[in-house]
């Protein structure tokens, strides 16, 4: 009972009055531990607890993978990627979209982030989607939805937290999140290129590219091949571990830009600012859920509802749709990672009692929050390209995404009928 | 009031500049670790040193995050509340943070002196540990008075704006 009175407090403070997940999740969880416990014990805790996660190893993949992607951002990785897709894509009908959408899936494969994409992107791709009269409705949306790759193609920071707060691989994660990441990616070129089939008015063919153009925009994919090449292969070897594959990663981010003389100390601070920023807000929510999950534990419910969802005469399946249900509409009006890390402690022994595997649920969990960025109310993606493009109404991008969510349910689909589609890299990760 | 602010301002960026520090050392460590491993001579610290600083890292922006609000916000229904009862909610909300980080200031340096006076070592190194932990404590205190002039800041203006 004192665990489900919690999770009602936690949403009355969260959502009536404004306060940080982070912050919220801590603040109920406290009072919590003051309430079951006693107050000396709950105030003790609070220190211990704090300085524990700050401190803890495997958080510090956090800020190292941000720090790349942030270095890689100011470095004009982005514009570098779009044109090589762009020179290879762009002549076909809706080709433009589709080059979007590759260079987002590709600068994700280094960010991470949803938002820093959308952003990036807007400002690279809109612009020529808009001289070549693509219709705003597609253009934005493939932007909206192209960033939303960022959480599922590692590295991506929901996974890493994922794998942190659960106990499980980050290296298997990543592994499992790879095939589910690039599927998706080749849905949405599948969706951008039956709309220009069905409407060649929402995308005409760009301008022609030569061949030698083609082959001389080829190594503007090259950081984040040697990016990517480099975090996964050490992953997947052991020969590293997460943290050190985000700290060689950061190197050599640092060493290409210097080389290409792409990145300037200007950039190189403004990166660092960004990372703490971002690593700051996630290692709260982290915290706030470590102090509430506590809670949690010690009032026993998350037990309390395994046992009772486990009993429950339907399929196991049955249930797993319903919890991705749950999580497909909280995704739409909240945080992907605030709400993961809100509902991990609920869920998680749900789904490991029914037999399902870790790594797979959180692979198909991030696929289905991450609809969340792109779907109203709180589309985060759809609200960074109508923030930066003022001409474009936010209701017409949230029209566009319509039309990819199909991709959406036939990947999460997939990955509920055939998990192997998950489960099938990471059984050979070291 | 336009002092305080200017203060806040100054300690929030003076600790980006030291957690951004903190950073780099441990991009520098961790791969100094990796090279040396290669070479047959890992490291044997570099684990529990990047443990420490990155315990600043994520610190030492806590009052700047605050202050650029960066930390997530779930506004989908207070946006829709008139200004004077989202003001309230707003103050209630910065009220409940000032508490607890007021509670985690004296805590994590409460645990700090626990450690210092029973004089542990950390298990690697054989070091005292308890200045990352007064760091920490630091940071929080940081944080809670950025969160105080936040407060201040929501209603000393409209006080001045009725004189």
């Amino acid at each position: 009972m004192i665990g489900i009175t919690g999770i009602i407090i936690l949403i009355f403070l969260m959502f009536l009055i404004e306060l940080p997940v982070g912050f919220a999740m801590a603040i109920v969880g406290f009072a919590g531990l003051w309430y079951v416990l006693t107050p000396e014990a709950a105030l003790a805790l609070i220190g211990t607890e704090v300085w524990s996660t700050f401190s803890k190893y495997g958080l510090s993949v956090i800020p190292l993978f941000i720090f790349m992607g942030q270095i890689c951002f100011y470095s004009g990785v982005n514009k570098s990627l779009y044109n090589t897709a762009y020179k290879w894509m762009g002549r076909t009908r809706g080709g433009l979209a589709m080059a979007t959408i590759m260079a987002c899936a590709g600068f994700s494969a280094i960010c991470g982030s949803n938002t820093a994409t959308a952003a990036t992107m807007t400002a690279v791709a809109l612009p020529e989607m808009k001289k070549y009269n693509y219709k705003a409705a597609l253009s934005s949306a493939s932007i909206a939805c192209g960033s939303t790759l960022g959480v599922v193609i590692p590295p991506s920071v929901v996974l890493i937290v994922y794998g942190i707060y659960t106990e499980q691989s980050i290296g298997k994660l990543f592994w499992g999140s790879a095939i589910p990441g690039l599927v998706i990616t080749l849905l949405f070129c599948l969706t951008v290129y039956i709309i220009c089939l069905v409407r060649p008015e929402m995308g005409p063919g760009g301008p022609r590219t030569s061949m030698v153009e083609k082959i001389k925009a080829i190594p503007g994919a090259f950081e984040m091949m040697v990016l990517f090449t480099l975090v996964m292969a050490g992953l997947y070897s052991g020969a590293y571990t997460p943290t050190e594959a985000g700290a060689a990663g950061t190197f050599f981010a640092v060493v290409l830009g210097l080389i290409r003389r792409k990145l300037t100390w200007q950039g190189f601070v403004a990166s660092i600012v960004d990372t703490l920023k971002v690593t700051c807000m996630i290692i709260v929510i982290v915290t706030g859920a470590v102090i509430f999950g506590r809670f949690l534990t010690i009032s026993r419910l998350p037990f309390e509802i395994a046992d009772f969802v486990s009993a429950l005469p339907v399929h196991p399946w049955v249930i797993m749709v319903c919890i991705l249900f749950i999580y497909a509409v909280a995704g739409s009006v909240m945080d992907a990672l605030g709400f993961l890390l809100v509902s991990i402690p609920i869920f998680f022994p749900v789904v490991t009692r029914m037999g399902y595997d870790p790594v797979w649920f959180g692979v198909t969990l991030t696929v289905v929050t991450t609809m969340g960025a792109i779907t109203p109310p709180v589309g985060i993606s759809a609200y960074v390209v109508a923030g930066m493009d003022r001409e474009i109404p936010l209701g017409t991008v949230f029209k566009g995404v319509v039309w990819f969510l199909p991709a959406y349910l036939i990947a999460t689909a997939a990955l509920l009928l055939y998990p192997q589609v998950v489960l099938f890299l990471p059984a050979y990760v070291q | 009031m336009e002092l305080l602010k200017r203060v806040n301002e100054k300690l929030n960026d003076l600790f980006m500049i030291v957690g951004g520090i903190c950073l780099v050392l441990m991009v520098v460590i961790s791969c100094g670790n990796m090279a040396s491993r290669f070479l047959g001579t890992p490291m044997t610290a570099a684990y529990e040193l990047i443990g420490f600083i990155g315990a600043l890292v994520v610190s030492f922006p806590l009052g700047y995050a605050q202050m650029k609000r960066s930390h997530v916000v779930v506004d989908i229904l207070s946006r829709t509340f008139p200004d004077g009862v989202r003001k309230i909610l707003v103050t209630i909300s910065l009220l409940l943070a000032i508490g607890f980080f007021s509670v985690a200031t004296w805590e994590v340096g409460s645990y700090a002196n626990t450690i210092r006076m029973s004089g542990e070592l950390s298990e690697t190194l054989r070091i005292k540990f308890h200045p990352f932990i007064y760091g920490v404590a630091v940071a929080c205190g940081l944080m809670t008075f950025s969160l105080v002039v936040d407060f201040l800041l929501l209603w000393i203006p409209a006080k001045e704006a009725g004189k």
